[in-house]
């Protein structure tokens, strides 16, 4: 455990523009892309950045507690990802269903210079650009927001993380159509949250109330998923 | 102490009521009884007696400290507890024949557990904490629509502004000068109550829960869930009475309240089923609680709390009308009943505050109260309640046509939705019960 806990301090001098960067990617990754597990990869590298963020003002061990809380919702949100994708496509595929579905569309269709150029690169959904938009205008808002209305108690740089988290959470719970996605978006939203009040209030019992109430979101999202997918 | 134990049985219950969830009645049972105990107790034993429990005294109504937090029984927490443990029997009870999700006993335990945690515990922002433990399990008992993610959504949204509204308290007592500290934590905590209450504009979740969802699940978040968030603002206002004395206060809950109505009653003319029209219903009666509430005065907040027990009568009268109709319709052994319809019917008339329902009491006295200083409020209150009468009326001719021809028998369930019927009448024409003055 001592040693984990150097570990830990040793990587809370990421906790600077690398880190605000990396929570960029992450939300980037949970907005943009639509596949579950490129979702889940994104949401496991937020809960990661935000663990290495939350060091530069709580202890390493409850640091170390919102760490394992992050991984058992990111595996609940795997599971719930690839039972869906299973169910909706008649069977387990590992949420390449609608991938494979594409294809067959297209090997229908006459081969193309252009078509062809283009299937090298990932695809994306129709809703692509609308989605980077709004990654576009969730950090012009929360870097105006941090400017203007800096969060008091927390570091300028954790402050942007927190107006980034929020933003980005609003707008993925907005946008979703599916539980899983509202779910995604309530998670991010509140993690943004427990990363600023957790300098305000930095007790225990808080933290701990705070990390169940995110398993159960986990729980009654996974819940909802499967049951419409059902 | 005696409501600690409450919450430890509640959330103890669980366990065998899971266990026994492929024996639904007997689950139930074993839940509405110990939701009929722990109500009865609460209200008829005395605050201060004194009792004796593995070899200490305790007195009800005594603060109990666990892990450095106050448990506190008072007058305001035992009439809340009361009120959420019998809509409980209630629930269970009628959930017994009319409710076929296994889980009904299960979680709904479990949510009521962390209600009463939620009323008992201080300060108020671990209440909110364990109110968002509730809202989240209480999705379970759903079947997966969208109005599930909706509410969820919402719900968890007006998490933050409680707990950081507490922060800036504790801040205005170290710098009493900052005014704007006050002002940022009362903007910051009726924006989450108008958020859990489903006000205009954060109203979507109300119709679309009711919607699609099983209406005895809808009939729990709306009645217990939603009375613990009106007891929670109660509680904010007892302990923060500076929220009702600010000058905007009256105004913005007056607009906000006939906003709610209005929108509520107009959306209630349109046929878009039972569920969405006890959704605006809700939200219609929702919105006269929060008009009762800004008058501030001791007669409406003693008439937003007649106001609350008229709703949940309605709510449960109507919710189980739905479900008797939902399930009559599934099982074509059993013929056709009217008695579905028609305590459907007679619930949705009191939420709307018809006479001689048990709503028009407590929407009579709100009228009489607000009519010498604001009659034009009043008439749009009572447009909006003619809104949701039009919208019974489109749907009650197709609920009245008899989907099977076979006779039928009368069955335990039609006594209860009779009862409750008969309640709903009853208690409007006799309403000495909840309106003491």
């Amino acid at each position: 455990m001592g040693t984990f806990l150097e570990w830990v301090e040793r990587i809370s001098a990421l906790a600077a523009p690398p880190a605000v960067g990396g929570l960029i990617i992450a939300l980037g990754l949970v907005l943009l892309a639509r596949r579950w597990l490129l979702q889940v990869v994104g949401m496991a590298v937020m809960y990661f950045v935000v663990g290495v963020l939350h060091t530069q003002m709580i202890r390493p061990e409850v640091v170390l507690v919102k760490l394992l809380i992050g991984a058992v919702v990111c595996l609940a949100l795997g599971a719930t990802g690839q039972s869906a994708a299973g169910l909706a496509t008649g069977g387990d595929k590992g949420g390449r269903g609608n991938e494979e579905g594409e294809r067959e569309t297209e090997e229908a269709a006459p081969p193309s210079r252009w078509r062809n150029f283009l299937r090298r690169f990932p695809r994306w959904s129709d809703d692509a650009p609308l989605r980077a938009l709004a990654l576009g205008a969730a950090l012009l808002v929360a870097y105006a927001g941090s400017l203007r209305f800096p969060l008091p108690q927390v570091p300028p740089l954790v402050g942007l993380a927190c107006y980034l988290l929020g933003v980005v959470g609003l707008f993925l719970a907005g946008m979703a159509e599916e539980p899983l996605g509202a779910g995604l978006g309530l998670l991010v939203f509140l993690n943004g949250f427990d990363l600023f009040f957790g300098a305000l209030e930095p007790s225990l019992v808080v933290a701990g109330l705070l990390g169940l109430v995110q398993f159960l979101i986990t729980l009654a999202v996974a819940y909802l998923t499967l049951a419409r997918a059902g | 102490m005696l409501a600690l134990i409450g919450v430890g049985l509640l959330l103890l219950a669980m366990i065998p009521t899971y266990f026994l969830r492929r024996r639904r009645g007997v689950a139930l049972l074993l839940a509405a009884s110990v939701s009929a105990v722990l109500g009865f107790g609460i209200a008829l034993i005395p605050m201060g007696r004194t009792f004796v429990l593995w070899g200490r005294e305790f007195a009800v109504g005594e603060t109990a400290t666990v892990f450095g937090r106050s448990i506190v029984l008072d007058s305001l927490s035992q009439t809340a507890l009361t009120f959420l443990f019998l809509i409980g029997a209630a629930l269970f009870s009628l959930a017994w024949p009319l409710e076929s999700g296994e889980l009904y006993a299960p979680v709904g335990l479990g949510v009521l557990g962390l209600l009463t945690a939620a009323l008992i515990v201080r300060p108020l922002v671990y209440a909110m904490l364990f109110l968002e433990l509730a809202v989240a399990l209480s999705v379970l008992l759903l079947r997966g629509g969208v109005g599930g993610a909706r509410y969820l959504t919402f719900c968890v949204l007006a998490l933050p502004g409680p707990l950081v509204a507490h922060w800036l308290l504790d801040m205005y007592a170290l710098t009493p000068d900052q005014a704007r500290l006050l002002y940022t934590a009362s903007l910051l905590i009726g924006l989450s109550f108008a958020l859990m209450l489903g006000l205009v504009p954060f109203h979507p979740w109300v119709p679309a829960l009711a919607r699609r969802e099983s209406p005895l699940a809808v009939a729990l978040i709306f009645s217990a869930i939603g009375g613990t968030v009106w007891f929670l603002l109660l509680d904010y206002l007892r302990t923060y009475p500076w929220l009702s004395q600010s000058p905007y206060w009256s105004s913005a809950l007056t607009a906000l309240g006939i906003g709610t109505v209005v929108i509520g009653g107009l959306l209630g003319t349109t046929r878009r089923g039972w569920g969405a029209l006890l959704g605006y219903a809700v939200m219609v009666d929702t919105g006269m609680l929060v008009v009762a509430l800004g008058r501030g005065e001791a007669v409406g907040l003693e008439l937003g709390r007649a106001m609350m027990l008229t709703r949940t009568w309605g709510v449960l009268t109507m919710a189980a009308g739905l479900a008797a109709v939902s399930v009559r319709r599934e099982s074509a052994e059993t013929g056709w009943s009217p008695w579905g319809a028609v305590a459907a019917a007679a619930g949705l008339l009191s939420l709307a505050g018809f006479p001689p329902t048990v709503g028009f009491v407590s929407r009579w006295g709100l009228y009489r109260l607000l009519f010498p200083e604001q009659p034009l409020a009043v008439l749009a209150l009572l447009l909006a309640s003619v809104g949701l009468v039009v919208g019974l009326l489109r749907m009650l001719p197709h609920a009245l046509v008899p989907d099977l021809s076979r006779p039928r028998a009368l069955l335990a369930v039609d006594l209860l939705l009779l009862l409750a019927t008969v309640g709903a009448i009853g208690l409007g024409l006799f309403p000495q019960f909840l309106i003491y003055r």
